[in-house]
């Protein structure tokens, strides 16, 4: 019988296998940490760049600064009231409906948050009563379209010219604050 | 099964020569296929947050895009204004040229203008600013108007007591941006307050809220507003002067000349139709009851290089009051450097634009006056009334003149 030879390998310690698995563990706890943080930044990320107070911002930012460029600033109702500068449910401004041919403001366009939390934008005619502008339809706070969702608190001020509304919208997903801010430009001159 | 055993002791033995040739033993290797597929999952996470990030800097970028064409459009209005005003102020009107792809300095965007018209009759302005794909128009037309905007003050402006203030548009502006610049201690006051420029808001205005109605808003001029000393035309200064008149001076209908010379003015009528320019070289003092009567259809311009008082019912009004703004704008009231004090008191009322940029003015016990004012300061007591009439802003041959958009559309 043909003799083998047995070589006899010496065999790992205790100690270097638990130096291995320690070593295997971190490193398969790092690539999984990896993993989910990529995902939770997609999600993230993605949710910040297409979640509806994100949209809703920039359409929003959009809609206030085209109105509110044009009307003029001889008044501006803060909560209704056209004495106030601060406010947090509603701002109405004035403007020419036809800029060419209008002699006084005519026109006026209403954002307000109603009892859903929505922001709504509602346009109409103005009328003049011993020189104060007044809604002809008197609207309520939930009237017009709705222009953003999920408004969880909004400031108003009417500093001079600007007018400026801070919203912030919180679906339960993404909390965004929303800065508008615009001056309006138009003026009744003689 | 011999034969099995056979073969598996075969393949036992080949490995053994195998381990005991090379020392190695020949295992099935998972690895690879471990690091290729996290390699992959690594990808793909990656191409996902690279389209993501694409996607969210296409936006950014048209947004960017979006709001600097609209500065852009602002900056080519905002050009064309200050080019008006530049001619308005030098007095001489050119058209102005219309631009093309003019660079908006730090950004990517340009802009372009046409302007038509002139200041007297009104500038229209269209501007259109570009960025990228972005585009924004922005139309404007703005026009040369006197800056009379209510009680208009270098200094300050003191009320002490009962005042009612009024009139579409009304402002009460000071220059001054030290503390208490408007101080209102009691009235009624449907005006917008405006302080000098680097004031505190809080300290500007002194206004007793417990004890003032204030129907306006409170803010801050951003630049001081220029108030030219009244020049007294050459050909005023000119003519003979005639000595200051005893009783009522009277200038009849259709009288030739329009102009006169005066060392001094009391009471004084201009009948209709007649434009009348007077230049006191001395003081306008209307005396104890007397009048300066303006008819209906007449106009007054007064040049003052003298003081300007009107007491105990003295009126400087029309014989039809009826239309308070015709009777403002018929009499203009321009008081030079030597003119530093003008004082309606004791139910003294006037119907007129007054600008005494050099005088310190004061209404009091019951003075009223319909109009608009500008003096070096301005202070009330004892139940005045100011009411503001605001096409006082049409107003020609006032030294202070603004350029005022007019309309703004997009």
């Amino acid at each position: 019988m043909e003799k083998h030879k047995i070589t006899m390998r010496p065999a790992l310690t205790l100690v270097e296998v638990m130096v291995v698995v320690v070593i295997v563990g971190v490193l398969i706890i790092a690539v999984g940490v990896t993993l989910v943080d990529s995902q939770k930044t997609w999600t993230a990320m993605y949710n910040r760049a297409n979640s509806g107070p994100s949209i809703e911002g920039v359409l929003v930012n959009r809609e206030f600064d085209r109105v509110v460029r044009k009307a003029g600033i001889e008044q501006c109702d803060v909560d209704g009231d056209h004495l106030k500068s601060l406010g947090s449910s509603s701002v109405r401004v004035y403007y020419y409906k036809d800029p060419l041919t209008a002699t006084d403001y005519d026109g006026y366009t209403q954002f307000s948050v109603d009892s859903n939390k929505n922001l709504r934008a509602h346009e109409g005619d103005a009328t003049k009563v011993d020189g104060v502008y007044y809604p002809a339809d008197s609207p309520t706070l939930e009237d017009g379209r709705i222009v953003a969702q999920n408004v969880q608190n909004c400031e108003i001020r009417v500093p001079g010219a600007s007018v400026e509304m801070v919203l912030t919208l919180d679906d339960n997903r993404v909390k965004m604050t929303v800065v508008c801010s615009a001056v309006r430009h138009n003026q009744l001159l003689p | 099964m011999r034969r099995h055993s056979e073969l598996v002791c075969s393949r036992a033995n080949e490995r053994a020569e195998m381990k005991a040739i090379t020392g190695y033993r020949k295992k099935v290797g998972a690895a690879l296929a471990v690091v290729m597929m996290l390699i992959s999952i690594m990808t793909l996470a990656g191409i996902s947050l690279l389209g993501l990030s694409y996607h969210m800097r296409i936006r950014a970028i048209r947004e960017g895009q979006s709001v600097a064409s609209k500065c852009a459009a602002d900056a080519a209005i905002a050009q064309v204004i200050y080019l008006v005003t530049q001619m308005a102020e030098a007095e001489s009107w050119t058209d102005i040229a219309p631009a093309t792809d003019v660079a908006l300095p730090g950004t990517e965007a340009i802009y372009d203008y046409t302007v038509s018209g002139n200041p007297f009759t009104g500038v229209d302005i269209m501007g259109v600013g570009k960025c990228g794909i972005s585009q924004k128009t922005v139309h404007c037309t703005v026009k040369s108007y006197a800056n009379m905007r209510g009680l208009t003050a270098e200094a300050r402006v003191k009320f002490e007591s009962n005042l009612i203030v009024d009139g579409v548009g009304a402002t009460i502006l000071t220059n001054s941006s030290g503390d208490g610049a408007i101080s209102i201690e009691k009235g009624t006051v449907s005006a917008n307050l405006i302080g000098g420029p680097s004031g505190d808001l809080d300290k500007l205005f002194a206004v007793d809220e417990g004890k003032v109605a204030l129907n306006g808003s409170k803010t801050i001029a951003l630049k001081k507003t220029d108030f030219p000393a009244v020049e007294v035309p050459l050909s005023l200064m000119g003519l003979p002067a005639n000595p200051k008149p005893a009783g009522t001076t009277v200038i009849p209908a259709n009288a030739l000349p329009t102009s006169y010379k005066y060392l001094g003015m009391g009471a004084l009528t201009i009948r209709s139709p007649n434009n009348v320019t007077l230049y006191i070289d001395g003081s306008l003092d209307v005396g104890n009851g007397g009048d300066i009567i303006v008819e209906d259809g007449a106009t007054l311009t007064m040049y003052v290089d003298g003081d300007v008082i009107g007491k105990n019912g003295v009126g400087i009004t029309s014989n039809v009051t009826d239309d308070p703004v015709k009777v403002a704008q018929s009499i203009t009231i321009l008081g030079t450097e030597k003119c530093t004090k003008v004082e309606l008191k004791n139910s003294a009322s006037a119907y007129a634009l007054l600008y005494a940029p050099s005088a310190d003015i004061e209404f009091k016990n019951g003075a009223s006056l319909h109009g608009a004012v500008v003096g070096k300061t301005i202070g009330a007591k004892n139940n005045a009334e100011f009411h503001y009439i605001k096409e006082l802003r049409n107003a020609t041959g006032i030294p202070a003149t603004v350029i005022m958009v007019e309309r703004w559309w997009e």
